[in-house]
């Protein structure tokens, strides 16, 4: 492709004015060239302005009393913490998992069904009981208790899972691949009653450097970020989300994004899906 | 002239210390609160935070809305909408991922680009003429006065920087974004090559990227284009 095309196609995706084989032409690059990802980066940020092109109309000051008196009406916000997701949590969790996988104790595995997968990580927890309990005796000095910590949180984030997989009203929803995910798969299982939820993704592709995987939580027009995280070496990740704020994310999708995250859900999506 | 220096020489310094002190709490009282400084009352639920906000950023987001919609009962439903759900879900900005103020336009833009491709297909569907259904382009590029000193400098650049490009090309980007079309669509519009529409909207952006980057390494004060 000649430089011109490249930039060409860099510019006119930051304005959102492609469509078809030409937004999937722009996502395989982005998802596999650093550079291009910067220079559509940048882009975006000049198309972020243009709307400050627009002539400045006043607003009619009764738009402002009606808008006002709307939102006294509604509930005022949450007061409490928001912890969207835990993935950065669960993404330690796991990394801590995988130190125990190396002692003999399989949480991860892959599953045919929601049963046994309950199972699996019901005997994973079990087996987490058991390490906390032998550390906690063999070892006493201060630098374990990192570890314990770690590994109890792996623990009660396994547990939260067992919980939700258990919920006999989770909707659940297949995770579909596009283009940019390249045959990756994955399941959505939502919680209503507990406010919580799974994702579990398999065989994302691999990353370029210095970029990570975000998950997007969507209800309605509403999106909001679940944080990034990155997939263990086969592109697996199991990903717990938590939230204490009044959002019922029906839909869920994965895109690469810059470390420390995309400010909005930008393409390319690898894998999306709403529960019914 | 000599008589107050002498009493103001007579001035504990104790006494001085604490007037200048209260002076300059006196001073950051009267700043203006940051959007981050609001955000976070307003996720707090105090409305007054929603109330400055709006005050803050009510005109740009109408703006935008009725640059794409073009019919002010709309425009100001969508103005109504965008502040309503950030007051019931403030978190959906995350302040450590970039600007308020981009977010929150990018917000406006999106949902009345949706709002307007919803009502083309209605009146496609309804069997409107075309210049109904592509009434997309304003005549009118002159600011309210009253409404323009609520925003600063950053959209004196911006404005300065679509202004200097050779009208194809500002149209190309307008085109895009605030009808929503697509280069394809833009071509079918303007009754223009694509290759062309694609070389005016790489050019446009290209300069548009150029002109900002000079605004931002320049001195303050310096309007972009202002060197010879």
């Amino acid at each position: 492709m000649r430089p011109e095309e490249r930039e060409e196609l860099l510019a006119a995706y930051a304005l959102d004015a492609l469509s078809g084989p030409e937004a999937d032409e722009v996502e395989d690059l982005i998802r596999t060239d650093a550079d291009a990802a910067g220079q559509l980066a940048a882009y975006r940020e000049i198309a972020d302005l243009i709307g400050l092109e627009a002539p400045l109309r006043r607003t009619d000051p009764a738009l402002r009393e009606r808008m006002l008196q709307a939102a006294q009406r509604m509930r005022p916000p949450s007061t409490r913490r928001f912890p969207v997701l835990r993935v950065a949590a669960l993404a330690a969790a796991v990394a801590v998992v995988a130190v125990a996988v190396s002692w003999g104790v399989r949480l991860q595995r892959t599953i045919d069904t929601l049963e046994q997968e309950s199972a699996l990580m019901a005997a994973a927890v079990t087996a987490d009981t058991q390490r906390i309990d032998a550390i906690e005796t063999e070892r006493v000095g201060g630098g374990d208790d990192a570890i314990r910590t770690e590994l109890q949180m792996a623990m009660d984030a396994q547990q939260r899972i067992i919980a939700i997989l258990a919920d006999p009203e989770v909707q659940e929803a297949s995770l579909e691949s596009t283009t940019a995910g390249r045959g990756a798969s994955g399941r959505y299982l939502w919680s209503p009653d507990l406010g919580a939820g799974v994702v579990i993704a398999r065989r994302l592709p691999p990353l370029p450097i210095g970029t990570v995987y975000e998950l997007w939580l969507i209800e309605g027009f509403d999106e909001v970020s679940g944080g990034t995280f990155v997939p263990s070496p086969d592109g697996d990740a199991q990903l717990l989300i938590e939230l204490d704020f009044e959002f019922s994310p029906f839909s869920v999708a994965i895109t690469p994004a810059p470390v420390g995250g995309a400010p909005t859900l930008q393409p390319p999506i690898v894998l999306s899906g709403t529960v019914p | 002239m000599a008589e107050a220096q002498s009493r103001a020489a007579r001035i504990p310094a104790s006494l001085a210390a604490a007037r200048a002190e209260r002076q300059a709490a006196e001073s950051r009282q009267a700043a203006p609160a940051t959007d981050e400084q609001l955000l976070k009352q307003l996720r707090s639920g105090q409305i007054e935070a929603l109330e400055q906000i709006y005050d803050r950023y009510s005109t740009l987001v109408y703006s935008v809305s009725l640059r794409v919609l073009h019919d002010q009962g709309l425009a100001e439903d969508m103005t109504q909408e965008v502040f309503l759900r950030l007051w019931r879900r403030p978190r959906l900005y995350d302040p450590s991922r970039g600007r308020f103020v981009s977010w929150l336009m990018s917000v406006a833009r999106n949902r009345a680009i949706d709002e307007q491709r919803r009502r083309s297909r209605r009146l496609r569907e309804e069997g409107a003429d075309a210049e109904a259904i592509n009434a997309v382009q304003s005549t009118d590029r002159f600011d309210d006065p009253a409404a323009v000193a609520s925003l600063g400098d950053e959209r004196a650049a911006v404005r300065a920087a679509v202004e200097q490009l050779p009208p194809a090309q500002r149209q190309v980007i307008e085109l895009a974004y605030f009808a929503g079309l697509t280069q394809a669509e833009i071509a079918e519009e303007t009754a223009t090559p694509i290759g062309t529409v694609k070389t005016r909207v790489r050019l446009a952006m290209r300069k548009l990227r150029d002109a900002m980057e000079q605004v931002r390494t320049q001195p303050a004060g310096e309007a972009p284009g202002s060197r010879p």
